[in-house]
């Protein structure tokens, strides 16, 4: 399989590049080439050259272009290697053998840059994810590399920490000159930012040039979310949720079929409770959305609603039963939640396996198995891929939808979802906003916690507004046929693009 | 009436479980700036090798009391009393039963026997020498358990590890040693989230053997291992990328200097020894 193709791409020195892409249409490959990371660390081979700063990448080891490639990876929990923030940002130089003072004058002034001084004396696991990513950065730019080159860095940001690092890498155009790179699919706010757009697709550059309105297709998608009114305050600050105007209070059901009531929960060690005093219902036809910064607690929320965490007051009802008393197994039989990371549940030798493993767990016939896997597998567009593959070599957009897929075969009244959009395209996500709308329609209870709020916003009912620990906000909007997910047909066809 | 003997017995499997991991959670680095927590690692390394060759070496009850009483002091003076008590409350089932066999089976029998049997070729007795080892042997326990507790309680890893790079262990060795200690806490907490995403799916795990159920370990084994190998080879690109090579040798921007603290618990810990040899307190029992 060829991830690459015909790439041909010269890039000046001081630029900001945005490339853009569906999922799996190579931009992470080709960020690897910039550094020696291909063909040096990575299996398979390379053909044709990558000239960075006059060295070849062939000619020269990964280490060797360390002082001037700085590249931050996706995750930013796997690329710190130390235990604290002050010795992170060390590293780099330290390994450079700088002396003792210069090591401190750089960590100063990269701390006063990124706006991290405070997380100095702190331990890397307590940090949150947007809290990591900006300490990899510092720790990337205090080697002062003449390019910074970031692999999809606002995958796991809220939507007020997107904008800081939006507004933090304008700063570094203008005040240090770095020439930068960044590949993401979520594009919005680094749109009016970049001197240049690329679009990759199917691993060749399908667009190369300036962001105007004149772009062709995938751009045209990426305007739309800058030029829509309701977005584009969304986009802009921490209140991002759609407009209030259209609350409509209203339940789809009056009987709840998930209930918390006066949930407190604090973790062994922490000092402040993650949850306090949290009283919600949840209705059957009613996709619920739940927003919040980084830590505010929506993952904890999530966890009480299967057992996963028991509240330390306050109960938990599926139904009429509380969840105290019922093992987490035997509360899958009514609520089936998918975890952040794809990674931790999969494990089957097949497709087929891992989608039969929730099923066979709750004790459903063969037959009901593999009635429900069919039409999971093409409801999830899995339909491609045959089902004797086995999903640990799967692409990341392709494990996070048989991961999901492994939730729906369980065909639970309750269905949880922790950040299901995790790696997802534009064109993908769209596609399971309208599955999600349609289990809802089933009647199901879909619950959703998610810091993408364009997605948020095309298939909820209800916005949920999580604040350290506390539901801040909490209302419904009216769904007219055709509102939320924009144009079906429109929908159909990125699907199809985004498969190719 | 029935009276819980375990107080958790009452909560519910998980809640007990989460108390379980919390008396083991004691043990563990807890961050603070007393007098201990600024003592230069290496001060702190010297005084656990030499309090641990002075509990093992005297086996006199009165030296061993006096170390203990110099530990319980410094956690206390380090407000970690309570804390370093309830770690060492861990120990005590094994305290118990040294202490018990160490009465009946006692090498340093001496005095009027009060108890004495001969079960095949054993021989329990009691004898007043002998409860005097017997106690001087928990205490041997409790001075070994007690400077441990403290060394880690007040050590960070990567303080142990700077002051090991500081004492010349090279660079490769140190690093890495830091790294695999930190991943331990990367390893469990991954398995945690696999185990919890696996019983959402529906695996009991709260009931039966895990052990013993080949589909249930490799619904956990095989995302942990993953999740691992992807780790590592995520951690290897990242250090690669910043420049890291084995075989380099590298600056160290914070350099731990020796301060007046340190050079107060070292002659404490020179006063205790020299006493200890003028008065032979080594080698007797």
């Amino acid at each position: 399989m060829t991830a690459l193709h015909h790439i041909n791409l010269s890039i000046r020195s001081g630029e900001f590049v945005l490339v853009t892409g569906p999922s799996g249409s190579g931009k992470s490959t080709l960020a690897r080439c910039l550094n020696g990371l291909i063909p040096h660390a990575t299996k398979g081979t390379m053909g044709g050259t990558v000239i960075v700063n006059g060295m070849d990448t062939r000619d020269h080891d990964v280490p060797e272009f360390a002082s001037q490639v700085g590249m931050v990876f996706q995750d930013p929990g796997t690329q710190l290697v130390t235990g604290d923030v002050e010795s992170e940002i060390a590293f780099g130089l330290e390994i450079r053998n700088l002396p003792g003072p210069e090591i401190r004058t750089r960590l100063d002034r990269v701390a006063g840059i990124l706006r991290i001084r405070h997380l100095l004396g702190r331990p890397i696991r307590d940090l949150s994810w947007g809290e990591r990513q900006r300490v990899a950065v510092a720790s990337v730019l205090a080697v002062r590399p003449s390019l910074l080159a970031m692999d999809e860095p606002f995958s796991g940001l809220d939507a007020s920490a997107a904008q800081n690092l939006a507004e933090l890498l304008t700063g570094l155009k203008a005040d240090l000159g770095t020439t930068v790179i960044i590949f993401e699919h979520r594009t919005g706010s680094l749109f009016p930012i970049a001197d240049r757009l690329v679009v990759m697709q199917g691993g060749g550059i399908v667009y190369d040039g300036k962001p105007g309105p004149s772009d062709p297709a995938p751009i045209r998608e990426n305007e739309g979310f800058r030029k829509n009114p309701a977005v584009t305050s969304i986009s802009s600050g921490p209140a991002n949720l759609p407009d209030p105007g259209t609350r409509t209070p209203g339940r789809q059901s009056p009987v709840p079929s998930l209930s918390l009531r006066d949930v407190q929960y604090r973790y062994p060690g922490a000092r402040a409770p993650a949850l306090e005093g949290i009283t919600v219902d949840f209705y059957p036809g009613e996709i619920t959305i739940i927003s919040g910064a980084n830590g505010s607690g929506k993952t904890t929320l999530l966890k009480h609603c299967n057992g996963l965490l028991l509240p330390d007051r306050g109960n938990v009802y599926l139904g009429p039963e509380p969840v105290r008393g019922k093992t987490v197994a035997a509360a899958a039989h009514t609520v089936g939640l998918l975890n952040q990371h794809a990674d931790y549940q999969l494990f089957g030798s097949t497709i087929a396996e891992e989608l039969a493993f929730g099923p066979r767990n709750l004790g459903m016939t063969d037959s009901e198995t593999d009635k429900n896997r069919e039409n999971v597998r093409r409801s999830c567009f899995l339909d491609h891929i045959d089902p004797s593959t086995p999903p640990l070599s799967l692409s990341g957009g392709e494990k996070q939808r048989v991961a999901i897929a492994g939730i729906l075969t369980m065909d639970t009244p309750v269905v949880i979802l922790d950040e299901p959009t995790f790696g997802l395209d534009p064109g993908l996500k769209r596609a399971f906003a309208l599955l999600f709308r349609r289990l809802s329609d089933r009647g199901k209870t879909v619950i959703i916690a998610t810091h993408d709020d364009k997605f948020g916003i095309s298939c909820g009912d209800r916005f949920i507004r999580v604040s350290a620990g506390r539901i801040e906000d909490d209302y419904r909007r009216s769904r007219a046929p055709g509102t939320g997910c924009r144009n079906e047909q429109e929908d159909v066809r990125e699907v199809t693009t985004a498969r190719r | 009436m029935k009276i819980p003997v375990n107080p958790d017995d009452h909560l519910p499997d998980e809640k007990r479980k989460t108390r379980k991991t919390r008396r083991l959670e004691i043990l563990r680095f807890s961050p603070g700036d007393s007098f201990l927590h600024r003592l230069d690692p290496r001060t702190k390394l010297l005084v656990l090798l030499v309090v641990s060759i002075i509990a093992l070496l005297s086996g006199a009850l009165p030296w061993l009391i006096l170390v203990f009483l110099f530990e319980l002091s410094l956690a206390i003076t380090s407000h970690l009393g309570n804390r370093f008590l309830r770690a060492l409350s861990l120990v005590s089932p094994l305290l118990i039963l040294v202490i018990v066999l160490d009465s009946f089976f006692s090498k340093a029998s001496s005095g009027p026997v009060y108890f004495s049997l001969q079960i095949g070729f054993l021989h329990p007795e009691v004898t007043p020498g002998g409860m005097v080892f017997a106690l001087a042997m928990g205490f041997r326990l409790l001075t070994l358990a007690g400077i441990s507790v403290l060394f880690i309680m007040t050590t960070s890893h990567d303080d142990f590890v700077r002051s090991l790079r500081d004492m010349g262990v090279p660079p490769t060795l140190t690093f890495s040693l830091g790294y695999a200690l930190r991943s331990i806490t990367i390893l469990t907490e991954d398995t945690r989230n696999i185990m919890d995403a696996q019983r959402s799916r529906g695996l009991e795990l709260d009931h039966g053997n895990i052990v013993g159920n080949r589909n249930k370990l490799a619904a956990i084994f095989i995302p942990t291992t993953v999740s691992m190998l992807k780790h590592s080879k995520n951690t290897a690109d990242a250090m690669q990328a910043r420049g890291f090579r084995p075989s380099m040798s590298h600056s160290c921007y914070k350099s731990q200097k020796l301060g007046r603290p340190d050079g107060i618990i070292v002659l404490i810990l020179a006063a205790l020894v020299i006493i200890l040899l003028a008065t032979n307190g080594f080698f007797t029992s």
